[in-house]
């Protein structure tokens, strides 16, 4: 589903470059559960960004599917994206002026879904996650597990293929980080591609595989 | 997809009460002074545009050639209507137009002096559209003694009545109603109450020769006709019909209020002043909008993230500006429509918002709508768009930067079209001071002119005496005309000794008591003043030095001259004296000792120290009345009448002034909500400073430094372009203030110091926060 090939990336300081990621080749079959690991500053995050499209390599090719990522600009990016990938966030990323409902709504009102689907899709995760009874309130009303709830409701909601999660259960305590890994793996087992980066052992345990990376390189 | 839109920008706006307020009271008066604005001009532009045949009627200009200079004028000898009309066949029809001087008018015991009275030929009507409602333009005048009024003349003399078929005296004529036409719209070059036809005005003697330059000629085209062609046809066809040294030449009748009267000057210079309110006004909500894009950033990325393109995006933020700016809208609807009664105060006109008024004024608002919601949601709207995601959602995004530069070099277009409009007040402000304070060469204050009625002339002497009874009363005179007002002119019947036969030259007269000159207090610097015990002063004349000039006389005193038949001797020479308001020149003036019959006016000079004017005004008031018990008394002062040919500048000076002060508010509010926004931004700076031992001084120089930088560099801005503006404006006067640096010093302080007064709320609040707690939740 991913390739990967000598990915690098790196920013300009001064006169030198300073490298977040080097060389980096991974293949990611379609439906596998993987989660990237290592200490802070290794680059995981910067990785994910660029599996998520969100930011691009210096250098390196990306294959999604059977487009050459690299090669797309941003329109092309963006419309790719928007059919496949979900994301999920540490802070959980929710627009406060918007209710939980809308917050939900709001991705299908970008793909254009139509009015009458929407409002069923909408239910049906609302029935899912089973927050039917906070519908109306804001996230600001919400705890934070039940914020990441709608976080994760909303990544899942067009039924991506890949969900990408940066550090999902970060911020919450560890019931709350359980249910969220719950929801996760039953994913997974419905067919979703997942790739998760963590610093939580207990969290990577969810995986079948585990990348980890240090100092921008891949480790064995 | 709107719904979620308009969702979230009523979210917005309520959730950020103050700066939502900011944002709308600042559109909303710039679109207060843009709507008031834009009816006046919409108004002007309108000028005489509602006749039916609009585009093919066209007025006949005369230019005069004398032999210094070239003059413009829109009167024309009595016989050029039926002329151009019998011999150019692309002139359909036309017709003349008299003004007639003021008249006693009467209608059983309703009598009044009516000005607005005129004459014209039948064809008038119909070419000309002034809607009949009662009596018809093809009857409008079946017998030489008829007359065609107004509603609000009908309704003066006549009340509910129907006028038709009934008798009004005119001085000593019997005329018989056989019209009544709807008012004449204020926008309309022709202003009349009454019209009668013209071959009456003829069959009393008015003169029909070509030399007689005093009637208007309209004429109208054929389809199709093209002015420009037959204007090259004009100057042979004058020649072969004229022996005076004119040409005439057809105006379109659009083209006479805003190029002729010069109203298109105003139209630009108050456009550009609603253009620069709502420019600061949009400003404005640009500039918010970018400062507090830091607390928009995190929705920017997230909509990216879930799937938003950018095109969603400025969408959305144009369609949160266009809400505003809708909101602010109704405000300013509601508002103008309260301002409205000032306004038409302010204007001397009728505005009304009323929809059904007209389709131009709601287009107008259209206009005004969607070009404030675009030019102020534009920068927002592609400036938030484009924040990259993965660098808000990382954090690594600094929202003290963002649009920084953007946002200075607004704040300084903001405080240079401030300062211009400021300069622009002080400038017309002095200007209006000096024309009305210059000396005009004799002295007008407390001289007071009475238009002469009935047999005045004849008892003029015993009133004379009678006035001078009251020792409030330093002087009485009479004349044909004077300063600021009436005036006669002549080019043909003048000759002097040694005049250069080719010379064509225009000199204006007064025919004068003989104490005149004493009585205004004009000076004689040769020669000596009229006498009354010196019975050939009568044939005698006294030309001031503008007249000197023009006759190139060396040593004018003794020269024979000579004035429309009358030959006589030069016997003084008077100091130059404004004849007209200063937008002109001094011009060459002849003065002549006449009798009593060709005076229009008595003058009356109060004593100077004497402080109860009224009580001589009733004075001079009761001895009329005893004299002339059958004529209503009138009167004015001299320096009122100058005062008024500066109306139009009174009134610029005037809008300027509430422009201005509008301009400067919603400027100052923006600064206050960028500042409010900056040092909210600031606050751990604040505190870590202040830990670090700063002064409160030390932070609020800190904080206010930026602000007057900005407006110092706005001054170096604006100077150069209110200079060149204000100077344009100043040519239109004949003496003129030096624009000096004042005014640019003075609007350079003001600026920076409400600059300052506005900013100093902010910073000093911030600078006395307490540190700890500013500090507490990092």
């Amino acid at each position: 589903m991913i390739k990967l090939k000598g990915i690098s990336k790196w920013y300009k300081t001064g006169f030198s470059n300073t490298y977040v990621l080097r060389r980096i080749n991974i293949d990611v079959e379609e439906g596998e559960f993987i989660t990237i690991m290592g200490p802070s500053g290794a680059g995981k995050s910067t990785l994910l960004h660029i599996i998520g499209m969100l930011d691009t390599a210096s250098e390196g090719e990306y294959y999604f599917l059977d487009s050459e990522v690299h090669k797309l600009n941003e329109k092309k990016r963006s419309a790719i994206y928007k059919e496949n990938l979900g994301f999920v966030f540490q802070s959980y990323h929710l627009i406060d002026e918007l209710t939980v409902y809308e917050n939900l709504e709001t991705p299908l009102l970008y793909k254009k879904v139509k009015s009458g689907k929407r409002k069923s899709m909408v239910c049906d995760i609302l029935d899912r996650f089973q927050i039917v009874g906070k519908k109306d309130l804001f996230p600001g009303q919400l705890s934070g597990g039940q914020q990441q709830l709608v976080g994760v409701a909303r990544a899942i909601i067009s039924t991506p293929r890949l969900l990408l999660a940066d550090e999902p259960t970060g911020n919450l305590h560890s019931e709350q980080g359980k249910e969220i890994m719950d929801i996760f793996k039953k994913l997974n087992g419905e067919g979703t591609t997942i790739i998760q980066v963590t610093h939580s052992e207990v969290n990577a345990s969810y995986s079948r595989r585990i990348i980890k990376l240090f100092d921008g390189w891949i480790k064995d | 997809m709107l719904k979620n839109y308009f969702k979230i920008a009523l979210r917005n706006i309520y959730r950020h009460k103050g700066y939502s307020f900011i944002n709308i009271a600042g559109l909303a008066i710039g679109m207060v002074c843009s709507i008031l604005i834009m009816l006046w001009v919409i108004d002007e532009w309108n000028y005489d545009r509602f006749h039916a045949n609009e585009a093919y009627l066209y007025r006949i200009v005369t230019e005069a050639h004398y032999t210094d200079e070239t003059s413009h004028f829109a009167y024309t000898p009595a016989m050029l209507a039926s002329a151009l009309k019998e011999e150019m066949p692309e002139i359909k029809d036309a017709c003349r137009l008299a003004m007639l001087r003021q008249r006693l008018m009467k209608h059983g015991q309703n009598s009044y002096y009516e000005n607005g009275l005129g004459a014209a030929d039948p064809s008038f009507f119909d070419m000309f559209t002034f809607p009949f409602i009662r009596g018809s333009p093809e009857s409008a005048f079946p017998e030489l003694h008829s007359i065609v009024i107004t509603e609000a003349l009908a309704i003066k003399y006549f009340g509910d009545k129907n006028p038709i078929g009934r008798h009004m005296q005119l001085d000593d004529l019997n005329l018989k109603v056989t019209g009544v036409i709807e008012n004449i719209p204020q926008n309309s070059h022709i202003q009349f109450d009454a019209l009668l036809p013209f071959e009456l005005l003829i069959s009393l003697g008015a003169p029909t020769h070509w030399g007689g330059h005093s009637y208007r000629t309209y004429v109208l085209l054929e389809p199709g006709a093209s002015h420009h062609q037959i204007n090259q046809t004009l100057p042979a066809w004058t020649e072969a019909h004229t022996p005076e040294p004119v040409i005439y030449y057809l105006q379109s009748l659009t083209d006479i209020h805003l190029h002729y009267d010069g109203a298109i000057t105003y139209i630009y210079i108050f456009s550009v002043i609603a253009a620069f309110i709502l420019i600061i006004a949009c400003i404005n909500f640009m500039n918010l909008s970018t400062a507090r894009s830091a607390t928009r950033a995190p929705e920017v990325g997230l909509r990216k993230v879930i799937g938003a393109g950018r095109t969603d995006l400025i969408r959305q933020f144009f369609g949160e500006s266009m809400l505003l700016t809708i909101i602010a809208f109704i405000m300013a609807i509601i508002l103008s429509e309260l301002m409205l009664p000032a306004f038409n105060t302010l204007t001397g006109k009728q505005f009304s918002l009323s929809i059904s008024n007209n389709i131009i004024t709601l287009s107008g608002l259209v206009l005004i709508v969607l070009l404030t919601g675009i030019i102020s949601g534009s920068y927002p709207a592609f400036f938030l768009s484009s924040f990259r995601p993965v660098r808000i959602l990382r954090g690594t995004w600094k929202s003290g930067s963002a649009g920084l530069w953007f946002r200075r070099i607004l704040v300084v277009v903001q405080f240079s079209l401030s300062i211009i409009l400021i300069v622009g007040t002080i400038v017309v402000h002095n200007q209006i001071k000096y024309a009305n304070n210059k000396s005009l060469g004799f002295n007008k204050e407390h001289l007071i002119s009475i238009p002469i009625r009935g047999d005045l002339q004849q008892k003029y002497l015993s009133f004379k005496s009678e006035l001078l009874q009251n020792r409030a009363i330093a002087g009485v005179t009479a004349g044909s005309g004077m300063p600021g007002g009436p005036i006669d002119g002549e080019w043909g019947q003048l000759d002097w000794e040694g005049k250069d036969p080719n010379l064509v030259t225009y000199m204006y007269h007064y025919s004068i008591d003989h104490n005149y000159i004493k009585t205004f207090g004009m000076k004689i610097i040769q020669g000596r003043d009229f006498s009354a015990d010196i019975s050939s002063d009568t044939l005698n004349f006294i030309l001031n030095e503008a007249a000197v000039l023009a006759t190139g006389l060396e040593s004018p005193v003794g020269k024979r001259f000579t004035l429309l038949y009358r030959t006589g001797t030069i016997i003084g020479v008077a100091k130059d004296f404004h004849t007209f308001s200063m937008h002109h020149d001094i011009g060459p003036v002849i003065l002549r000792m006449m009798p009593p019959e060709n005076w229009r006016y008595i003058f009356v000079r109060l004593k100077p120290g004497f402080s109860n004017i009224n009580s001589a005004v009733q004075f001079i008031e009761n001895t009329w009345n005893r004299f002339l018990p059958e004529f209503p008394f009138e009167y004015s002062f001299l320096d009122e009448n100058f005062s008024e040919s500066y109306s139009n500048e009174l009134r610029m000076g005037k809008i300027l002034n509430y422009g201005t002060m509008m301009g400067v508010l919603i400027a100052c509010l923006g600064i206050f909500g960028l500042v409010s926004y900056a040092a909210e931004q600031r606050t751990k700076e604040i505190g870590i400073r202040k830990v670090l031992g700063a002064s409160v001084l030390h932070i609020v120089a800190m904080l206010t430094r930026e602000i007057i930088m900005l407006g110092l560099i706005a001054n170096l801005v604006a100077w150069p372009l209110a200079w060149y503006a204000m100077n344009r404006w100043l040519e239109d006067f004949a003496y003129r203030i030096n624009l000096g640096w004042a005014p640019f010093v003075i609007a350079a302080l003001l600026s920076v110091a409400v600059a300052l007064m506005t900013v100093s709320y902010q910073s000093v609040k911030s600078a006395l926060s307490d540190p700890v707690k500013t500090l507490r939740y990092e």
